[in-house]
């Protein structure tokens, strides 16, 4: 990374982003409100689900951005995509033609609804259940051509001609256009639902965990077809997944989240050898591997206790109620900032060190 | 040989497991309802009993004429219309059938046709067909007797009532309010439930708010006294249309107009739970707006549980209707509904003359029973959560 | 060598659906001593599950049933048991925890109430003896405040709270065998390895046997002493947890594991991904189950049904060409 990746400084809202940058994503919030009353419904609180986090994703990377369940990962993915309308905070994309010039940045955040649907065919999603994300009353080619439909690109025909290759580039047979979901497997689905995802020929797709509802054979096919049509088509991806050993494989960055907070970020080698907060030493350390003669001689930092409700999410470091490391005064008072350690390496913590734990 | 191809090489193994012929939503369903047995005698029973109905006409007259009368069959319009309709599609269904070589299917919708065919022509005057008198008080026989409660016998079938009518024809002929009835509260229910509840469930806050309390309202109104009191004053009701203030359309449309409550709010349900799922989510970020993703993407979907909860509500509004000319608030005699024959029956049951009661809360009966059960078939065949997985 | 605890022989449990007999578990063969801990590592539709259901005789006639095979436990055949004692032995002898907690806990009874419950259906002992003995398993599954969180209902526990209250409950009555059906894959991964921890003491202290059913490989690398391989209803591979992941031989085996994304992976290489899918059980392809999807099928492989041998290796292992191949050679990926 690069001295441009100042990334949680409070960043104008200027569109000289540098051109390698695609997404950048300034102090995005999520609150969902908690609303009380039968006939009157009144807001007695909200869950912040994100809370002001910032990062930026290269053209052509992958970005992982990993967590427990209820960590905001989904939620951060969402609102990048305004799937959901984002409470607060700047998500600048910025778009590259084919002669490799790039458009201005625009804020997807602030984006009206003619920017929005203009934006719509350059940020594009999987979804995790390859069960629930198609729609079981639609044939395969009217789902995947919706998306050339709604933004109606081209003629009937050649919306066909696009599905049948389309089916092809993820591995299908074009001649099963006219079949629906249901006659195909979870794995199967996945390339239908991605191959959908295709159809406008994005810039950036979220992945939003694609393969955590298949079978492990089935995963590596999956994972393999999105690194082809990474090389393929230049694909910028964010991909979200609670398996640290799947956001290995797949990305180039990682980041990792805990109750709303990027805690810490960095490149995939440095995060997995030299991991610096207590939360990515535990959650590393507790993923299994395969391999009967390595587990027996790990250690397994145990975290005590389970992740705080995030409507009401611990002061200080939103760590510290569980953190082997925390220090009463401190980490219970004062929020850590993410702060660039190591060139490129970001941390959220008031006593960061290296440990091994892979 | 490893996956090792390149994005653009298909990966053909992938296909297996995918049968040569797709297999469409229709062939499921209609598997799915076939091996429901008794939803499938009980949708050839509906049939059965809604074509008798509407060929009423041909086996009574509704005038005061003789036991046998003859002449052109009395008939509406909307009569003859449904029947051009139904004896059209039964010709094209057999001649399908027929080229499709399933000759069971071909025989039994030629029949249909058959029969359209004849009492089409009858009913303009072209056939002179005997045919039984169920409005005159008495039918006197040859010889001149009125024959009053008599027992069935194969003269007739089903014996006649206290005033001397043929009860079968009068069962027939009272399957007309049943079928308005069905017909009109479906058509209604579906509609303002469907309309309703869709609102409610996509648009949440004011728009949802105050269509569900308007439901809750119309669900809280006790269904027997209105439709007492309104079908009391229906019939002094200038404005109205005269086909709305007798027979059984104005109670038809009243039913309508109550029942729908308990559809939008399961419409609404429907709604709110698809609106959340992945592939609605999916269509919202290539693009689409609300009216394709109500119309395109949750609506059919919800489809399922619209239709089988109208089916049901249908086979309740039959029995209210009922329920409201035995209480003789409902169709006035001398128009043969099956509730009325059940309470003039009934008064005449205690004398041992049982028929006339037996016959006609038989019909009504086994109709509503018939209706639910096609509704049990329905629901267990349109449930996306019973499609057939190939693993 | 003593009795083993568990003897399955020829076990085959079928389902009748719609399409067909669905033959989930067709001809499952194993044994498993006194403290010993068993994985049975699967894809979804292996017949894993089945297999552990069919141990507890959960079948539920007439959507399945267990068409023959012996299930013998301590030197009775479970399958020949009247009702009345197999209850006895439900959650007695054999304990069962399950992926979801939530499911088989009842919502309107406190846990303590539950935990209490199911203590004097096994154990000859007075209310108050047997509350003591739950709040004592409960602090023995770290449930902090044990006494007080006695009066507590499920939902007021977090998930893995609630698979701390699931094995509390399954050890409540030291049973000699804990069947745990996928127990930590609705589960966070660091309260997997809190529950996995936890596991693995209780059932040192305890001497409990345990078969542990997932589709993780990695959960089983730590915890098992033996592993077993499933594949379309019926076992590919068996060994000690050494043999199966550092000497996988069966193609299936080898492939899954080619499959997974490991954590101390060091270079990006692209994964080895078994093709295909799993076949109907419905209508099983003719030979080796898993023949039209290996890299190294054979005619043979093609015409008969292998059955589990021992391999010249030590593991049993159910393949024609196992002792020819050497998988270990092979480096992953490169098959061709």
């Amino acid at each position: 990374m690069t001295d441009t990746a100042r990334v949680d400084e409070a960043v104008k809202p200027k569109v000289d982003l540098p051109e390698d940058v695609i997404l950048r994503v300034n102090h995005l919030v999520k609150e969902f409100p908690i609303s009380r009353g039968v006939f009157f419904k009144k807001q007695v609180g909200a869950v912040q689900a994100v809370s002001d986090i910032s990062f930026e994703v290269k053209r052509g990377e992958t970005l992982g951005l990993v967590g427990e369940s209820g960590c905001g990962k989904s939620t951060t993915a969402r609102s990048v995509l305004r799937l959901l309308e984002p409470t607060s905070g700047e998500v600048w994309f910025q778009g590259a033609n084919e002669d490799g010039t790039v458009d201005a940045a625009v804020d997807v955040a602030a984006a009206n609804r003619e920017v929005l649907r203009g934006l719509r065919r350059e940020l594009q999603i999987v979804f995790q259940d390859p069960y629930a994300s198609l729609n079981p009353r639609m044939t395969v080619a009217s789902i995947v051509a919706e998306p050339m439909t709604v933004h109606a690109t081209g003629t009937q025909a050649d919306r066909l001609e696009r599905v049948k290759n389309l089916l092809e580039v993820v591995g299908l047979s074009p001649e099963h256009t006219n079949r629906y979901p249901h006659e195909f497997s979870g794995g199967q689905r996945q390339r239908i639902g991605v191959a959908r995802a295709l159809a406008l020929n994005p810039q950036f797709m979220v992945l939003d965990e694609p393969v955590s509802a298949l079978d492990v054979s089935i995963q590596a096919q999956v994972l393999n077809l999105m690194q082809d049509l990474q090389d393929e088509f230049g694909l910028t991806y964010l991909f979200i997944a609670h398996d640290l050993s799947v956001v290995r494989h797949i990305s180039d960055r990682v980041a990792v989240m805990y109750l709303g907070k990027i805690v810490e970020m960095t490149d995939r080698d440095t995060l997995y050898a030299r991991p610096m907060h207590p939360y990515t030493h535990a959650l590393l350390s507790a993923v299994p591997i395969p391999d009967p003669t390595i587990e027996a001689q790990r250690k397994r930092i145990i975290l005590e206790g389970d992740i705080p409700s995030p409507a009401n999410p611990p002061p200080g470091c939103r760590f510290n109620t569980r953190c082997p490391k925390a220090e009463a005064g401190k980490c219970d008072v004062e929020e850590p900032p993410l702060t660039e350690l190591e060139p490129g390496h970001w941390v959220a913590c008031h006593f960061p060190e290296i440990v091994q734990v892979v | 040989m490893t996956d090792r191809g390149s994005a653009a090489e298909p990966a053909l193994d992938v296909a297996e497991g995918i049968s040569a012929e797709p297999i469409t939503q229709w062939d499921l369903f209609v598997t799915r309802l076939r091996r429901h047995r008794l939803a499938t005698i009980a949708f050839f029973y509906i049939s059965f009993v809604a074509y008798v109905a509407l060929m009423a006409p041909l086996f009574t007259c509704e005038k005061n004429d003789t036991f046998c009368g003859r002449g052109p069959v009395e008939m509406s319009l909307l009569t003859t219309v449904i029947m051009l309709a139904i004896t059209a599609g039964a010709i094209y269904l057999a001649y399908r059938a027929f080229v499709g070589k399933l000759r069971g299917a071909a025989i039994a919708l030629s029949l249909v046709g058959l029969v359209g065919v004849i009492f089409l022509i009858s009913s303009w005057g072209f056939l002179d067909i005997p045919r039984v008198n169920h409005y005159a008080d008495q039918l006197p026989d040859e010889s001149g007797r009125i024959l009053v409660n008599i027992a069935p016998r194969s003269s007739l079938p089903l014996g006649t009532d206290d005033l001397g009518r043929d009860v079968l024809s009068r069962v027939i002929h009272g399957g007309r309010a049943s079928l308005a009835v069905g017909i009109v509260v479906g058509a209604l229910v579906a509609l303002l439930g469907t309309v309703v509840g869709s609102l409610a469930g996509y648009y949440p806050g004011v728009v949802d708010q105050s269509l569900m309390r308007f439901t809750d309202l119309v669900l809280g109104l006790p269904l027997l006294p209105v439709a007492i009191v309104v079908g009391r004053v229906l019939p002094e009701l200038r404005f109205l249309p005269g086909f709305l203030k007798q027979g059984a359309w104005g109670i038809a449309v009243l039913l309508g107009l109550l029942v729908w409550g308990a559809l939008a709010r399961i419409v609404r349900a429907e709604f709110l739970s698809l609106r959340e799922k992945e592939f609605v989510e999916a269509a919202r970020a290539a693009g689409a707006n609300d009216r394709r993703i109500i119309f395109r993407h949750i609506l059919p979907n919800a489809l399922s549980p619209i239709i089988v909860q109208t089916t049901l509500i249908v086979g309740t509004a039959i029995i209210v209707e009922a329920a409201l000319s035995f209480l003789g608030f409902g169709v006035r005699p001398p128009i043969p509904t099956w509730g009325g024959m059940a309470a003039s029956g009934a008064a005449i049951a205690v004398r041992g003359f049982w028929w006339e009661l037996v016959f006609s809360a038989g019909a009504l009966i086994t109709t509503v029973l018939a209706i639910n059960f096609i509704g049990d078939g329905l629901r267990d065949a349109l449930d996306p959560t019973q499609t057939i997985e190939r693993k | 060598m003593a009795e083993p605890l568990l003897n399955v022989e020829d076990l085959r449990t079928y389902f009748s659906t719609e399409e067909g007999v669905v033959k989930a578990v067709d001809g499952v063969s194993f044994k498993v001593n006194a403290g010993e801990r068993r994985g049975v590592v699967g894809e979804s539709g292996c017949g894993k599950s089945v297999t552990a259901m069919s141990i507890m005789r959960l079948i539920e006639p007439p959507a399945g049933e267990i068409v023959t095979g012996k299930i013998e436990f301590d030197g009775r055949d479970l399958l020949q048991l009247p009702e009345a004692e197999m209850q006895e032995v439900r959650g007695g002898e054999i304990a069962m925890i399950f992926q979801d907690p939530m499911t088989a806990l009842n919502p309107v009874y406190t846990i303590g109430d539950q935990l209490i419950e199911t203590i004097l259906l096994h154990q000859d002992v007075s209310k108050s003896e047997a509350r003591q003995i739950a709040i004592g398993t409960l602090a023995d599954v770290q449930i902090p405040n044990a006494a007080a969180r006695m009066e507590d209902y499920p939902h007021q526990f977090s998930g893995g709270m609630r698979q701390r209250v699931m094995i509390a409950m399954g050890l409540s009555c030291d049973p000699k065998l804990l069947i745990a059906d996928e127990p930590t894959t609705a589960l966070d991964v660091t309260t997997q390895a809190q529950i996995m921890t936890l596991m693995l003491e209780l059932a040192e202290q305890r001497n409990t046997a345990v078969l542990l059913i997932t589709h993780d490989l990695g959960v089983v690398a730590g915890f098992c002493d033996t592993i077993q391989v499933m594949y379309a209803g019926a076992i590919v591979e068996r060994g000690t947890g050494d043999e199966i992941f550092h000497n996988p031989q069966h193609p299936y085996t080898w492939g899954l594991l080619g499959s997974m994304t490991r954590l101390d992976e060091t270079q990006q290489e692209r994964l080895h991904s078994v093709r295909g899918a799993p076949p109907s059980l419905i209508n099983p392809p003719k030979g080796c189950r898993f023949g039209p999807r290996c890299d190294f099928a054979t005619d043979i492989c093609r015409e008969a049904l292998p059955i589990l041998h021992q391999s010249q290796e030590g593991q049993r292992v159910a393949c024609h060409r196992a002792d020819e191949l050497d998988l270990k050679a092979l480096a992953i990926g490169a098959a061709s």
